[in-house]
């Protein structure tokens, strides 16, 4: 049986960005991106406190990522944030990203009209979450 | 929470442009976006008639396609004129063009070169409203919060999207729609039925959607045969077909299009085929690629359309299109073969980034989007 890796933790980040760096169809629609994020988990479910991760996404690559600690300052393009539940669902393909904005479920700090130009990207980012063998808290 | 976008008021039928002069009857100033040809047919006589008191200024530099600096120059005029109504009287591109001239004429500290964020509360409406008249039935651009609009320097088309576009009142008078020529009713209307499709497959399809999506494609597959064979001689069928094309785009304004527009748009931009022929003739290829990920929402599309099966529906789309005498493949609106070839990666690269693209039930990996264009080109049935 495969290992399985916690969400959000650093180690399920460190498999995520390896996964994301090898999805050539990631590559191929984000190879004009360039902008980082911020990712904010809010408590919900078994979740009890705020999470957060960054990615430092430059075409089509992953070029750095880590878990940022609580109250930890980091400036990105970037926030894309929703509660946890609503991450579970984003990774198990039950909401898409882009849906999830316009559904509410998630919020998005940032030129939206420039991630609605990288749908394609936005969905990669989201298919290679699934790929990688979680387990929820 | 989702929400179902359409506009406040939709007046329809014969004699609709009657109920518009009394919605602006209070107004004192209005500005009309149009084109030329229309200016020429004599339609934007029939619109100004009914306006005979009101201080009028005319927009009538549309261009098919219209480009972004179409919309700024628009723009700038009616902000100079300061009316109270503006009136799109057109097809898509001139209802497209009015809606970003409008949203300038509101919000001229908009950066639209930035593109648009639909969640930004704009407060549009607050110096006039924008009222819709289509004299073609396809686009259902006098029922959708979204404008696009041609990036002429990049080849290819931008989207501009706020719930708070939709047009204040549409006004589907037939008498507009009545002379077209056959291909022009043929082509539009194919735009609706891809509408109508696309949104009914979307992942996005919503309860409120699909009941638009439905009953427009009834009306098309009754009544298109006749509107683009009898024309302004059976007015019922126009009437119909007019109707239809706003129900759809009642539709897909709220559940998305799919891969039949990213593959029309980037055609269309590359190629300037007729935007219609360009979305309805990658249409039936796609929903045989779809396959399975379809074929529920396509059975259950066809047991309301009176059709057996999922491949029914998609045999009776090609059917209608014969019958109406569209093109099929590619090759025919774009027979320069090489130049085509030539161009697979940029319509690959165009088609992979547009929104709709992940809105459709299965979505196309690059090599895939290479083959459905020579597939769609040469007319060959989807084995991959």
């Amino acid at each position: 049986m495969s290992e399985k890796y916690t969400f959000p933790s650093a180690e399920w980040l460190e498999k995520y960005i390896e996964l994301l760096n090898a999805n050539k169809a990631y590559e191929d629609a984000a190879k004009t991106w360039e902008g980082d994020f911020v990712f904010e988990i809010t408590p919900d479910g078994n979740l009890k406190e705020t999470q957060r991760f960054y990615l430092d996404l430059w075409h089509g690559k992953c070029r750095s990522g880590h878990m940022l600690a609580a109250g930890e300052e980091k400036d990105s393009a970037y926030v894309y944030s929703g509660k946890y539940t609503n991450w579970i669902k984003l990774i198990e393909g039950h909401i898409g990203p882009i849906k999830g904005l316009m559904t509410r479920h998630f919020n998005l700090k940032g030129n939206m009209a420039a991630v609605m130009k990288a749908v394609k990207a936005a969905l990669e980012l989201v298919k290679t979450a699934a790929e990688v063998p979680t387990e929820f808290i | 929470m989702w929400y179902f976008t359409v506009p406040p008021k939709i007046i329809f039928g014969e004699d609709a442009l009657d109920g518009l002069s009394e919605e602006v009857e209070d107004a004192k100033k209005i500005f009309i976006v149009t084109d030329k040809v229309l200016r020429d047919l004599g339609f934007l006589d029939k619109l100004t008639d009914k306006l005979k008191d009101k201080e009028i200024q005319i927009f009538d530099d549309v261009e098919p396609e219209s480009s972004i600096a179409t919309v700024k120059k628009g723009g700038q005029i009616c902000l100079n004129f300061k009316p109270d109504y503006v009136i799109a009287l057109g097809g898509g591109s001139v209802i497209d063009t009015a809606k970003g001239v409008w949203l300038i004429y509101e919000r001229a500290d908009l950066d639209l070169s930035v593109g648009l964020d639909p969640f930004t509360k704009l407060g549009l409406g607050k110096k006039s409203k924008l009222i819709a008249v289509p004299t073609t039935s396809g686009t259902g651009s006098d029922a959708t919060w979204a404008f696009i609009i041609t990036d002429k320097t990049e080849k290819r088309k931008a989207t501009f999207a706020s719930r708070e576009l939709i047009p204040s009142i549409t006004v589907l008078d037939p008498i507009f729609p009545a002379d077209m020529p056959k291909r022009l009713t043929a082509s539009t209307a194919l735009d609706a039925l891809t509408h109508a499709v696309e949104a009914y497959i979307s992942t996005w399809a919503n309860d409120f959607s699909d009941a638009y999506a439905v009953h427009a494609l009834r009306l098309i597959f009754k009544y298109l045969p006749k509107a683009v064979t009898e024309g302004s001689k059976d007015m019922l069928a126009r009437e119909k077909i007019h109707n239809a094309a706003t129900m759809a785009g009642m539709s897909f304004s709220n559940s998305q299009v799919g891969c039949a527009h990213s593959m029309g748009h980037s055609v269309g931009a590359v190629f300037k085929i007729p935007h219609g022929e360009a979305v309805a003739i990658a249409l039936p290829y796609l929903l045989e690629f779809y396959g399975e990920k379809a074929k529920e929402r396509l059975e259950l599309l066809g047991k309301m359309l009176g059709f057996k099966s999922a491949e029914e529906v998609i045999e009776a789309i090609k059917k209608l299109m014969q019958t109406i005498g569209a093109p099929l493949t590619y090759a025919e609106v774009a027979p320069d073969k090489e130049a085509f070839l030539k161009s697979l990666p940029r319509l690959v690269d165009l088609a992979n980034g547009e929104t709709g693209t992940i809105m459709s039930p299965k979505i196309p990996e690059v090599d895939e989007f290479e083959k459905l264009y020579l597939y769609a080109y040469e007319g060959k049935k989807i084995d991959f």
